[in-house]
């Protein structure tokens, strides 16, 4: 199925993007872990990088198309898995997210991300084609695919990925048009969930987060304490940073999770500012990038999926820096390509894959 | 909404937060850049603090008094602390002590910086250093530090004396300047007087920690310079003789250098154990200290004013010799009793002493005598010669807290009760009772001025302050006070009638006699509270100096309802003079230490 000439359509550029993030993410966690003194970090994640490679090469065999028809499938057995992860996850400081397999641990919710973008791409596909914008009835079914899973992944706890899930269906959705009405039944429905979630949802620990950011001197041992360390180790690296391996907010563990969701802070202490633009800069060009590729597919069910590769990896970064820089709560999330995590490397390969396999057969029709 | 708006709209959403983005970066790296980047160093650079061991006190012969010793103190880092309540509660389940105990800690030192260590429990056991060190993940922000502690080897022998150190409290944060709380102060005593060359120099670490408060390495370190070092005038042998017999009593004495006004023991009991203090005691044990009814917190010897009884007949001789009111032959007949206005005041010999003069009247301590003697003189010349020897004044002694002694003067009861003074009042003070109030130092020294004719020295326990490495610091040459305008004449029958009170077969210490030095008194029994209200006994006196001739040494001894002078108190003047002309060697090595 898959022969010279689409090779030839492979997007180079899209390709050498995400190696460009990831190189600097590698040489950025080698610095981040070297306090740890352990290599295991580094390796596992070659090792994702590597898995995660293969599983694009296989993705890259198969028309996209195929997966979107299936995308039903996916769905179940993503779901499958992140309630299984209930029954047998380990718990890792506190969240029960991870599934252990032989030795490995991964986390379902990343998975969820991929899978669904393809369902989504195939459930407003059609309104799409017909350029008919979403009245209620058509945006019920994809609100509610996303919600459960959602609900079930904030339980876990991973607020995080839920948020992205969210953000995601709404992107696409916004994406196929929708009807005046539609968007404020939406919307409203969004802010009563807010206010559920607020009242029944939440943990003590994660409205501590939200007020933090409000009352900065709030609780300033506990959690608040790191997010006001993540706010030193940023501002300590003024214009041109302290110099790699030099950052001694996260070398003498400030911060925590320095080297997971708070990466961005060791760019950001040790190359500054200057560092930092670069860094955004690159973040803008492979979202853009898989916009073009979102514009450039005639298919709609290949251009949904690209603009939600786009969306899912725009959020993410989006979300990571500003609650870096103190400007969003805290939720876990990680920095794409960035952070360390092989699921979450893995997923944002996948997602990339996904592009690029519909960047590949654009042509044909 | 065509497709080609949608993804306009999203570029803009992503060119939007891109430069929020920005903006918020250079807010923090640029603006706030150089504040932040100082905030980074300071989180990485802690500067501890490292405890100079303070000085050691000697006696006269180079033996430790106050010494210190290593002691395992805990503290609590609150930046280190990953959450208040496990780090509270698991400590004070580890150490079982109440929280509350901790939180008020904690709270003491709120406006020190968070790097501050807040020093939660001193002098750890070994028990509980290996309990804590076993559970130190649990509790983060917890750490030991080995620090110099102060320990008094002879315990309570010497609290009145030295006094003791502990833990700087609020009000003293405010006054004294260069101290952090935690700090030990000297509070009471010595310590308190000499805190300045006590406290050492404290030492300083510059490390660099991890957020967990580690040390990752040591950048810089001041050493301590420890404290400079006191020796006194004290003689050890002496004071453990006292304190042997004093210990279960209440009452005090002390020994003074006829010649240089060193002191030579100090002993008040009853006392406290200065270590336990130092260590910091519950509040209720201190208010227990505080109401306790034998008052072991007061330094009876420059504290306690007693009525003299008739150790006061030594002043109020000196001052019917000085004024010319009687002479040395000068004799009144002692019936056992006086009659004076429509009183009769009695003699303690109800039998009489017949014919007395001024030698018999002190040795024998006739009564009637002296009765005679007060009227001839006077209220006020009794007043003016208690002035002139001193007795009203502070004897300026190395303590804190010293109480001025007090004779009446007829001015003085016109000022305050705007009454005329009666003549039948004379007579109770002329034998030491009624409205005087000295105190054992103030007759201790009066006792160094008779026999060292007429030279008023400041008393001084301290000789002299050398730093650590042995440089002399401060030498305390002796201190005369003034020359007390006192002819030779008037001291050496006093001095003759001294002797005879201890070695004259009717003298009232005859008991108290030695062979190993002539020893020269007066003995007092002073009636406290009217007998009939119950009142637990008289006060013993004991005013003394020994040798007869070339007196080396002065002392006056106090025992609290001890009865008479004679029993309770000569005998324990003896013993002070026999344990320090024990051998003659001593009386050398005091020579050469005074040189």
């Amino acid at each position: 199925m898959i022969d010279k000439r689409r090779l030839h359509h492979l997007d180079l550029y899209l390709i050498a993007n995400v190696l460009a993030i990831f190189c600097i993410g590698m040489f950025n966690l080698f610095s981040a872990t070297s306090s740890f003194g352990s290599k295991t970090f580094l390796a596992k994640q070659i090792f994702a990088f590597l898995l995660g490679s293969i599983f694009v090469l296989i993705l890259l065999y198969f028309d996209y198309r195929t997966f979107v028809s299936n995308s039903f499938y996916f769905y179940v057995f993503g779901l499958f898995l992140i309630l299984l992860v209930f029954i047998l996850g380990v718990v890792i400081s506190g969240a029960k997210r991870w599934i252990s397999l032989w030795g490995f641990s991964f986390q379902p919710s990343e998975f969820m991300k991929p899978v669904l973008v393809i369902l989504l791409a195939d459930l407003i596909k059609e309104n799409i084609k017909t350029n008919s914008p979403l009245g209620l009835k058509d945006v019920l079914k994809p609100v509610l695919f996303t919600l459960f899973p959602s609900v079930i992944i904030a339980k876990q706890p991973d607020l995080g990925t839920a948020c992205v899930l969210l953000l995601l269906c709404l992107s696409l959705l916004f994406f196929a048009g929708m009807k005046k009405g539609t968007l404020v039944a939406l919307l409203s429905g969004g802010f009563l969930l807010a206010i559920l979630a607020w009242k029944y949802g939440l943990e003590p620990y994660q409205k501590m987060r939200i007020m933090g950011l409000v009352n900065p001197d709030l609780d300033v041992t506990g959690f608040n304490y790191h997010a006001k360390q993540a706010m030193i180790a940023v501002g300590s690296g003024k214009l041109f940073g302290k110099g790699y391996l030099s950052g001694t907010q996260h070398r003498l563990n400030f911060i925590p999770e320095h080297h997971t969701d708070f990466i961005f802070t060791v760019i950001a202490e040790e190359w500054g500012f200057f560092g930092s633009i670069f860094l955004f800069a690159l973040y803008a060009s492979l979202i853009l990038r898989l916009l073009k590729i979102s514009k450039e597919t005639q298919d709609e069910a290949g251009s949904i999926i690209a603009f939600g590769c786009a969306s899912v990896i725009f959020w993410q970064f989006v979300i990571n820096v500003l609650m870096t820089l103190r400007l969003c709560p805290v939720v876990g999330i990680p920095l794409p390509l960035l952070s360390y995590g092989g699921s979450s490397l893995i997923s944002t390969l996948l997602l990339v894959g996904l592009a690029l396999n519909v960047d590949m057969r654009r042509y044909m029709f | 909404m065509g497709v080609e708006e949608k993804y306009r709209y999203f570029k803009r959403l992503l060119i939007f937060f891109l430069a929020v983005m920005v903006i918020r970066l250079w807010h923090l790296q640029v603006i706030r850049g150089d504040e932040l980047r100082r905030l980074s160093e300071q989180n990485r650079i802690r500067i501890q603090k490292v405890y100079a061991p303070r000085g050691m006190i000697f006696d006269r012969k180079g033996r430790i008094l106050a010494d210190t010793r290593p002691s395992f103190n805990l503290y609590i880092i609150r930046e280190d602390m990953r959450d208040f309540d496990e780090t509270v509660n698991g400590l004070a389940k580890i150490l079982n002590i109440e929280r509350e105990e901790i939180v008020e800690k904690l709270s003491l030192s709120r406006d020190m910086p968070p790097s501050f260590p807040v020093k939660i429990k001193s002098d750890l056991t070994m028990d509980e250093v290996a309990k804590v060190e076993a559970h130190k993940v649990y509790v983060p922000g917890v750490v030991i530090q080995v620090e110099p502690k102060r320990y008094y080897p002879y315990g309570e022998t010497f609290a009145h004396m030295i006094g003791y150190v502990s833990e700087i409290s609020n009000e003293e944060l405010k006054t004294h300047k260069g101290y952090s709380p935690g700090d030990y102060i000297g509070k009471y005593g010595l310590e308190r007087i000499y805190e300045d060359y006590l406290r050492g120099k404290d030492g300083e670490r510059r490390v660099e920690v991890d957020a967990t408060g580690r040390e990752i390495r040591v950048l810089e370190v001041n050493e301590p310079v420890p404290g400079n070092n006191l020796y006194l005038n004290v003689d050890l042998d002496v004071q453990l003789a006292i304190d042997k017999v004093l210990e279960k009593r209440r009452g005090g004495a002390v020994v003074l250098d006829v010649k240089g006004g060193g002191v030579i023991a100090l002993v008040s009991r009853p006392g406290f154990d200065p270590n336990r203090l130092v260590s910091g005691i519950k509040k209720e044990e201190w208010a227990q200290l505080m109401t306790d009814k034998n008052y072991p917190l007061q330094n009876r010897v420059i504290q306690g004013r007693y009525p003299p009884g008739s150790t006061f007949k030594l002043a109020v001789a000196l001052g019917a010799l000085e004024f010319g009111v009687i002479d040395e032959k000068t004799s009144f007949f002692c019936s056992g009793g006086l009659y004076f206005g429509n009183r009769f005041f009695r003699c303690w010999r109800e039998r009489g002493h017949g014919v007395v003069s001024i030698h018999k009247g002190i040795v024998e301590s006739c009564d009637v005598f002296f009765y005679n003697v007060g009227l001839k003189l006077g209220i006020d010349r009794i007043h003016e010669i208690a002035q002139t020897l001193g007795l009203t004044d502070l004897t300026g002694i190395d303590l804190p807290n010293e109480k001025r002694g007090f004779v009446p003067s007829s001015e003085w009861k016109l000022r305050t009760f705007g009454q005329k003074w009666y003549e039948g009042e004379t007579i109770s003070v002329s034998i030491g009772q009624g409205a005087v109030w000295l105190t054992p130092i103030g007759m201790a020294s009066l006792a160094s001025i008779i026999a060292n004719e007429g030279t008023m020295y400041k008393p001084q326990l301290v000789n002299r302050i050398v730093s650590p490495d042995g440089k002399l610091i401060k030498t305390f040459v002796p201190e005369v006070k003034r020359k007390v305008n006192i002819s030779k004449r008037s001291l050496e029958i006093l001095k003759k009638a001294m002797w005879g009170v201890v070695n004259e077969p009717n003298g009232t210490a005859f008991a108290s006699k030695t062979q190993i030095a002539e020893m020269c008194g007066k003995t007092g029994t002073a009636q406290t509270t009217s007998s009939s209200k119950g009142s637990k006994g008289d006060h013993a006196w004991f005013v003394a100096f020994a040798p007869f001739s070339d007196p080396k040494i002065a002392m006056s001894v106090i025992v609290e309802y001890g009865g008479h002078g004679a029993t309770s108190a000569a005998p324990i003047a003896k013993i002070i003079t026999e344990e320090y002309f024990k051998d003659l060697k001593s009386v050398k090595e005091a020579r050469a230490f005074d040189r």
